[in-house]
């Protein structure tokens, strides 16, 4: 028997970890927006954001320096990235760019378990309970609380931002056709690296947010997140921002509901691509996406 | 170095290599301010790589581009345009889902592109007065809330002027305006194009169809081969005995 209870505790559960692949995926949808190539090395940001933010709050023991430092190095790492990988291979096929993206990820996580060592490291934020608690019979994990509201906000900003700025009209613009924005006036390169660094540092703020929801970080924390945000953007629609926010949540609950209900059957990672490919079915350009 | 000020665009030697092949030669033209400045040639001739190199989306292997005076070559586009130099593609390129007024306000937007602020309510209702000003001026006042897709062709290069115009340009490149077109559209673009002129605005005209370029110019030059093969005042490049020969064929001068 299904209780109200249990439901609840697995929506809420499924909206956290779906709040993080949403935050990863975010960047993810504006950069295939302006250039049109799937950035992997993206869940490599990630991980840089997780260690960044773990490196500042061991060695100070402020939670305000770790946000910071989960926000600035990965923008930092993103903006390299965009110039090194992205920007000198604007004119060549884009199945360039996505191999040396693929090649960049494998080589930050390599650096980074070579560094930090291949093992887990434990992660604890002082003063973020880490037992459950109960609120009217509804068990939660504390992290929740955080995480969900945390993407949620970011992405709200995010969308404010890309609708009412100048900065996200020029990006609009140059999401539509980047030699005509350009002749309008846009500075391309300046926006591609502004878009670069907001979307890393919520690739960064998100594996913050992991350390914060799993106690722990690890070299290999990427794996997942490379293909599932790619998922949660193929789900969203490509280059939509609610749709990347929408599409993680969706992802989340969805794995989570089904191995709670149906079991493990099928790894929780089956789930995924089994609810990516029904909704392709029904819906081929994304919940959010414009069909072509 | 400064240039005499009579022409706004000077090529000085411009050559552009694409791997081994080479598609402008030793090109210098001389835009004079004010003017309609045709520029001819076959196709592959070497006419959009030159447009392409004003507007900064090419480098040229060699030589120089100066706009006003000042060299422009290897300036990146968005500086191009914001200096004044406007063009419209070939095929046009609007933003097809949005509706007419909605391309030109988001042509308008160069100025306030800029800076990453919110756009404040005063700046949106002026570009919003502005971008009518501009659909009245090409003739697209009563299409303004179409979409830029369901427009036919004539007019849909109406609106590729109307979104470079939005630049307050000091000169627009037309790269094939009249490509496509029939007859009777291509009249009014003809129209169009000696309004802006009188106005102020200084053209550079890429054309195919000799006979549109040589009723609008005032001064033109044959590319032919990625070279500069005649130039001089309409009639005159017309009856060049190289140009007949090379380009036009002997029909054209008795036709």
């Amino acid at each position: 028997m299904v209780s109200i209870e249990t439901l609840v505790q697995h929506l809420v559960s499924g909206l956290t970890v779906g709040s993080i692949y949403a935050a990863t995926a975010l960047g993810l949808t504006l950069v295939y927006g302006l250039l049109k190539v799937l950035h992997i090395a993206h869940a490599g940001v990630y991980v840089i954001g997780g260690y960044a933010a773990y490196l500042a709050y061991i060695s100070t023991g402020s939670i305000l320096l770790a946000i910071a430092a989960a926000a600035i190095v990965p923008a930092i790492a993103g903006i390299i990235l965009a110039k090194i990988l992205y920007m000198p291979m604007l004119e060549k096929p884009r199945h360039i760019p996505l191999m040396l993206s693929i090649a960049a990820f494998l080589l930050i996580e390599e650096l980074i378990a070579n560094i930090f060592g291949h093992h887990p490291k434990g992660f604890h934020i002082e003063g973020i309970p880490t037992e459950p608690i109960d609120i009217g019979g509804i068990t939660l994990r504390p992290s929740s609380l955080i995480v969900v509201p945390v993407t949620i906000l970011a992405t709200l900003a995010l969308w404010l931002a890309y609708s009412k700025t100048k900065m996200g009209i020029a990006s609009q613009a140059l999401v539509q056709d980047m030699e005509v924005a350009q002749a309008l006036g846009v500075n391309m390169p300046y926006i591609v690296y502004v878009n670069f660094a907001i979307g890393s540092i919520l690739a960064g703020i998100a594996g913050l947010l992991y350390a914060v929801h799993y106690g722990s970080i690890s070299p290999y924390m990427g794996d997942i997140v490379a293909y599932k945000a790619l998922v949660v953007i193929v789900l969203g629609g490509f280059g939509s921002i609610v749709g990347a926010l929408v599409g993680g949540l969706v992802l989340g609950v969805a794995e989570e509901v089904l191995t709670s209900y149906l079991g493990y059957i099928l790894p929780r990672e089956a789930y995924a691509f089994i609810v990516l490919i029904l909704l392709l079915i029904i819906r081929p350009q994304g919940l959010f996406g414009r069909a072509e | 170095m400064k240039l005499l000020p009579q022409s706004i665009l000077e090529t000085d030697s411009v050559t552009k290599y694409f791997g081994g092949i080479r598609a402008l030669y030793n090109v210098s033209i001389k835009v004079a301010e004010g003017s309609i400045t045709g520029i001819i040639g076959p196709n592959g001739a070497g006419k959009t790589t030159l447009f392409k190199i004003i507007a900064g989306f090419l480098k040229p292997t060699k030589g120089r581009v100066f706009f006003e005076g000042e060299r422009i070559d290897g300036k990146p586009p968005h500086e191009v345009a914001l200096r004044g130099i406007a063009f419209t593609f070939q095929v046009p390129r609007g933003l097809p889902k949005m509706t007419v007024i909605d391309n030109i306000i988001a042509a308008l937007g160069g100025y306030w592109y800029r800076g990453i602020g919110f756009i404040r309510t005063r700046t949106r209702r002026n570009i919003v007065d502005k971008a009518y000003t501009i659909a009245e001026k090409v003739g697209l006042e009563e299409y303004t809330e179409r979409l830029a897709e369901e427009l036919p062709l004539g007019l849909q290069k109406r609106l590729e002027i109307a979104r470079a115009l939005a630049l307050e340009p000091k000169l627009v490149m037309l790269d094939e305006p009249a490509a496509g077109m029939s007859a009777e559209e291509a009249e009014e673009l003809k129209q169009l194009i000696k309004s802006l002129n009188r106005e102020g605005v200084t053209i550079m005209l890429i054309e195919h169809n000799v006979p549109f370029a040589v009723e609008l110019s005032d001064y033109m030059y044959v590319l032919h081969y990625g070279e500069i093969l005649s130039e001089g005042k309409p009639d005159e490049v017309v009856s060049d005995k190289k140009v007949i020969d090379a380009y036009l064929g002997a029909g054209y001068a008795r036709g």
